[in-house]
């Protein structure tokens, strides 16, 4: 059974954390315009979530308590990241499917800002 | 996902591509194919980002404009796929069989990878990982085409890349440390930065390429092609070269004679350029095209000129004492003394001849070169190639040869073993 009140939370949660993204964004640009030694995006950039632990978000648990990409897509944080993006010619999306490296056995969520030059 | 959902999937993506009212693009985003077999199957433009597809057959599949991003294609055997244009960035793609797929266009650029938040303390993470490229390395991409390829710092250790298409490739910070890239076209491909260590580069033609920051030391490059353009040269050096153009064009009247001591012009494409009474003392030239060349009267002493085509060179009265010649074709040059002229251009008489003094000229081509009044004392000629020579009045004092060297060459008298 997957509890409607929890789901709603965490969704919540997730889209407070994306909104942050846009301040991150935001100086990794700026960065992108200085020297090449502060610029720390390229090509794509894939910023990991963090659970309360601090450590990388995994699918899992979201898939737990009923939450897909798309749920997390529609939030208002993830819509407010992505319209910000836009404007500077950058695509946000939502992926599930990410492994930090090798210890990670369990995919994590994270959302990609492509198309940095 | 059963094989029976695959299959549907594949017939509603076949309906989408023939633009039929029905069927609908494969989204295999995240799916687990490892293992399948899905030889000769259609999935252009299809969605497969983050799907594992370790060990899948996807030969002679078309892939074309499909999104394999942050895919894992590891042990994958794509042979005589058709990727072009495919975006495979992020993507593993660890010992997979490329023989014969077209890769033309495909991204295999790497992204970064960093928590979009900071920790509790408020410390920033830097990138975590995945800032090179992908990992292709001990992959098998023989006859491969990857022309205009985006594989810039991509991991391409041991990889076979024999006869590939690598025409205008990015592989600027690739590692292509024990790469085989024997006969592969890299014509205009970028390989500044790239790591070539026990690379096998035979035959390959990289005419164009940059390949600036680059140690060609540890490679094989023996047969390449590797001119490069004047362009590719810093600005200074090709100021002088243009002074040196108009020098000799106006005769002395305007631009300077080109002093280019000790500057590195290996492989550079100068065929049939007029560089006469240049001074070129100490520089490397190594690999160059100077086929038909016109240094009359010029310092090319203590270069370096291994492997140097000079076939045709106008070389009357050059100064090469001391120079390394190893395996330079120097077939039909002239290397004749030059007449002297006073300041009127009137012929004073006097002649000059070449300075080889010292050279190194093992293995070289000399067939049909003219040499007479050369003065080749202390040369080495060592299995140097001299048919049809004229050597003439040329001073052979300790220079190294085989009696039988000289048997079709012409000469004075008979000289002996030295």
């Amino acid at each position: 059974m997957i509890d409607e009140e929890q789901k709603a939370e965490q969704l919540t949660k997730l889209s407070n954390e994306i909104e942050k993204l846009i301040d991150r964004v935001a100086d990794d640009v700026r960065e992108q315009r200085g020297a090449e030694e502060e610029r720390r995006a390229s090509g794509f950039v894939i910023y990991l979530l963090r659970n309360t632990e601090n450590a990388p978000f995994q699918t899992l648990l979201l898939k737990k308590v009923g939450i897909a990409t798309n749920d997390i897509a529609q939030t208002p944080g993830f819509t407010a990241l992505k319209d910000y993006c836009e404007r500077l010619s950058l695509q946000a999306r939502v992926e599930d499917a990410i492994r930090p490296s090798r210890e990670f056995i369990n995919p994590c969520l994270g959302i990609i800002v492509d198309g940095w030059p | 996902m059963t094989p029976q959902e695959i299959a549907n999937i594949l017939d509603e993506h076949e309906k989408w591509l023939s633009r039929a009212h029905s069927g609908s693009r494969a989204n295999l985003a995240r799916a687990n194919l490892a293992g399948f077999t899905l030889e000769k199957v259609n999935l252009k433009s299809a969605k497969m980002s983050g799907a594992n597809l370790q060990k899948t057959i996807l030969a002679g599949s078309n892939l074309s404009h499909t999104d394999l991003f942050c895919a894992v294609l590891d042990g994958a055997d794509l042979r005589d796929a058709d990727l072009q244009n495919a975006d495979l960035r992020g993507a593993s793609i660890r010992n997979v069989a490329f023989k014969g797929a077209n890769l033309v266009g495909a991204d295999f650029r790497g992204g970064t990878l960093m928590f979009g938040t900071d920790d509790d303390e408020g410390q920033r993470d830097g990138p975590t990982s995945n800032q090179q490229g992908a990992d292709l390395s001990y992959s098998a991409m023989p006859n491969a085409s990857l022309a205009g390829a985006q594989l810039a710092g991509a991991n391409l250790s041991g990889v076979n890349l024999r006869k590939a298409d690598l025409k205008g490739a990015n592989l600027s910070g690739c590692v292509l440390v024990e790469a085989d890239l024997s006969g592969a076209d890299l014509q205009d491909a970028n390989l500044s930065g790239a790591l070539l260590d026990n690379t096998i580069l035979k035959h390959a033609n990289l005419s164009g390429a940059n390949l600036d920051g680059c140690d060609l030391s540890g490679a094989d490059v023996t047969g390449a092609n590797m001119v490069r353009n004047e362009d590719s040269l810093p600005f200074e050096v090709r100021e002088v070269l243009n002074m040196h153009y108009v020098w000799i064009r106006e005769d002395g009247r305007l631009g300077d004679r080109a002093i280019l001591k000790n500057a590195d012009l290996s492989f550079i494409d100068l065929a049939a350029v007029n560089l006469s009474g240049a001074d070129l003392h100490g520089a490397n030239i190594s690999g160059a095209n100077l086929s038909n060349v016109l240094l009359v009267m010029s310092d090319l002493s203590n270069t370096n000129l291994k492997g140097t085509n000079l076939s045709g060179a106008t070389l009357e009265g050059i100064n090469l004492a001391h120079a390394d010649l190893t395996d330079a074709d120097l077939s039909h040059a002239v290397i004749a003394p030059v007449d002297l002229k006073d300041q009127k251009g009137q012929l004073t008489g006097r002649k000059w001849p070449a300075n080889l003094s010292g050279t190194k000229l093992v293995n070289a081509n000399l067939k049909d070169a003219d040499l007479r009044n050369a003065n080749l004392a202390g040369a080495d000629l060592s299995g140097a190639d001299l048919s049809g020579a004229d050597l003439t009045r040329a001073n052979l004092t300790d220079a190294i040869f085989k009696t039988e060297q000289l048997a079709d060459a012409k000469t004075d008298e008979k000289v002996g073993d030295s």
